[in-house]
């Protein structure tokens, strides 16, 4: 398939995990990919979500190579572990920059092109975690959650504009994220989705192609589990 | 997409609307398409797709039971099964007939139980399998004037929840819910309400049944291999 044919892209967090096969997916699809990260590399531009002064910096540097972005996935995020009355400030806001205020400044930045446009795809990756709940995981739960949030919004407010809005929600994908965490606690999500695996960020970057597709040309305002069945059950 | 070889599929409401357009697209990647509909121009929609007409009930287990044998003589095991035929009718509840209550109950609700039941053995023998059962946002809110549909949509949604945390791993199961499409089913709501509908729909327009299929046609791919018991909503924002 070659959906994305002439289409420029942007994917944050695109050095590891479901950025990377996304960044790979969408290329192999015939977009141009530009891959964001926090350290630059051969095939990743700098860019940390969290700093606007990053965003006006990478969209100005693509508008002028490239003349404009068809399509964002707002990737990057990281995790947070800690039961509320633990939590410290610092740590809080750790993750609400990156998963929260990181997925904002990138609507932010590319919205206004793509209402000069009269188009574009916006994919922001939430979680499981933003819709069902486990015990500790405060932040995380807390930014994913206004992941789906600001997702519906920007949708129903764009929508008229040419520009959609979508989210996934993965469930438990293995990624050097969750290879960080304690093997009983892994165990404990595959325990609990019916298909009794993880996902692999294939799985995921297939489910973010689609949204971002032209082919999906109503889809606007959703939230796509990608997760096994975990949430279905 | 990414299709197996030898993929024999099994569509309903197949003569008209999204159901067709299915089925055509599923026979365009290469795939088997028994295609299922009570109305009897599914034979001319099956001269479209190379495929098998059948003429019948969906809500009739017999009906079943005779495909699923004629299908795995003829064609093979079944691996992919989407349950789209559908009713709709609106009516205020405490003068809507009980026939018309259990004829919505009979082609939304029971039927994609029944067909579920009759092809999981063939697609448990093949040992892989993905069904999609068609929702509708009329599944996702209450809507006035249209209880009997809402019921049995939502049902729709808790089918395929419970089918899927049942049929792991081998079997997938996921739910497509459109929103206002352009169909002769939407027809039936008359200019006035579709024009409120598409009023409060973001993107502003009626949506084409050729917009909902490549939602079908993905959560019957390979590439949607972690996908089960999840839904895709095909609405233009409308029930953001
Ligand atoms: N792996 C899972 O099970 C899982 C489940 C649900 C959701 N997610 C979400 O998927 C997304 C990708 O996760 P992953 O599993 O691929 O993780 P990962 O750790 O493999 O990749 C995340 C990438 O984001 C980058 N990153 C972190 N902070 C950044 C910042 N401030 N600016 C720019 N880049 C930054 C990291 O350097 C890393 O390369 C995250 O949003 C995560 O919350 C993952
Ligand atoms: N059109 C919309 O706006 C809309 C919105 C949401 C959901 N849907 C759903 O999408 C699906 C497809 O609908 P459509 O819009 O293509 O409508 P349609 O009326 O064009 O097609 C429905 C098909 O189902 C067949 N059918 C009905 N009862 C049957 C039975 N007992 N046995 C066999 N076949 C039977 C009909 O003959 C018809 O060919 C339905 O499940 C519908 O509820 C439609």
């Amino acid at each position: 398939m070659n959906r994305f044919e002439g289409m420029v892209a942007i994917v944050t967090g695109a050095a590891s995990g479901i950025g990377q096969a996304t960044a790979d997916r969408l290329a192999q699809e015939g977009a141009v990919v530009i891959g964001t990260d926090l350290t630059a590399s051969a095939t990743i531009r700098e860019l940390n979500v969290a700093e606007e002064a990053d965003w006006i910096r990478t969209i100005d540097q693509v508008r002028a190579e490239h003349g404009r972005v068809d399509v964002l996935v707002n990737n990057a995020g990281r995790g947070g572990s800690q039961w509320y009355h633990e939590l410290d400030v610092e740590e809080w806001d750790r993750v609400i920059n990156v998963n929260q205020r990181g997925t904002y400044l990138g609507m932010k930045h590319v919205l206004s092109g793509m209402v000069d446009a009269g188009r574009g795809a916006i994919v922001n990756v939430a979680s499981i975690f933003a819709t069902h709940a486990v015990a500790g995981n405060s932040a995380y739960h807390a930014s994913k959650a206004a992941v789906v949030g600001m997702t519906r919004n920007a949708a129903v407010s764009y929508a008229d504009r040419g520009v959609r809005v979508n989210a996934v929600a993965p469930g438990w994908i293995d990624t050097p994220l969750t290879a960080l965490q304690p093997s009983e606690l892994n165990q404990s999500y595959i325990d609990a989705t019916p298909m009794r695996r993880g996902g692999v960020p294939g799985e995921v970057a297939s489910a973010i192609a689609f949204l971002a597709a032209p082919e999906a040309a109503f889809v606007t305002g959703t939230v796509l589990h990608v997760d096994g069945g975990y949430r279905a059950t | 997409m990414a299709r197996p070889r030898g993929a024999v599929a099994v569509v309903t409401g197949a003569a008209s609307g999204q159901g067709l357009l299915t089925a055509r697209a599923l026979a365009s990647q290469g795939a088997r398409v028994v295609l299922v509909d009570r109305d009897e121009h599914v034979y001319e929609a099956a001269e479209l797709c190379d495929g098998t007409a059948i003429v019948g009930d969906v809500s009739d287990p017999r009906m079943w039971d005779r495909l699923v044998q004629d299908t795995t003589r003829d064609l093979g095991e079944i691996t992919a099964l989407v349950n789209n035929a559908g009713v709709f009718r609106v009516g205020d509840i405490a003068t809507t007939d009980p026939r018309e209550i259990d004829l919505l109950y009979r082609v939304n609700q029971l039927a994609p139980m029944l067909a579920a039941r009759a092809v999981v053995p063939s697609m448990r023998r093949a040992r892989r399998g993905s069904i999609v059962n068609i929702s509708s946002t009329a599944g996702l809110c209450g809507r006035a004037g249209a209880v009997a549909y809402t019921a049995t949509k939502w049902a729709v949604r808790g089918l395929s929840r419970a089918l899927a945390a049942e049929l792991a791993p081998d079997i997938r199961v996921n739910t497509v819910l459109p929103g206002l499409i352009d169909t002769p089913m939407a027809a039936a709501n008359g200019f006035e309400v579709n024009t409120g509908i598409v009023a409060n729909t973001p993107l502003g327009r009626i949506g084409a049944p050729a917009e909902v299929v490549p939602a079908t046609l993905f959560l019957l791919s390979d590439h949607a291999s972690f996908l089960t018991g999840t839904e895709i909503v095909v609405d233009g924002g409308l029930s953001a």
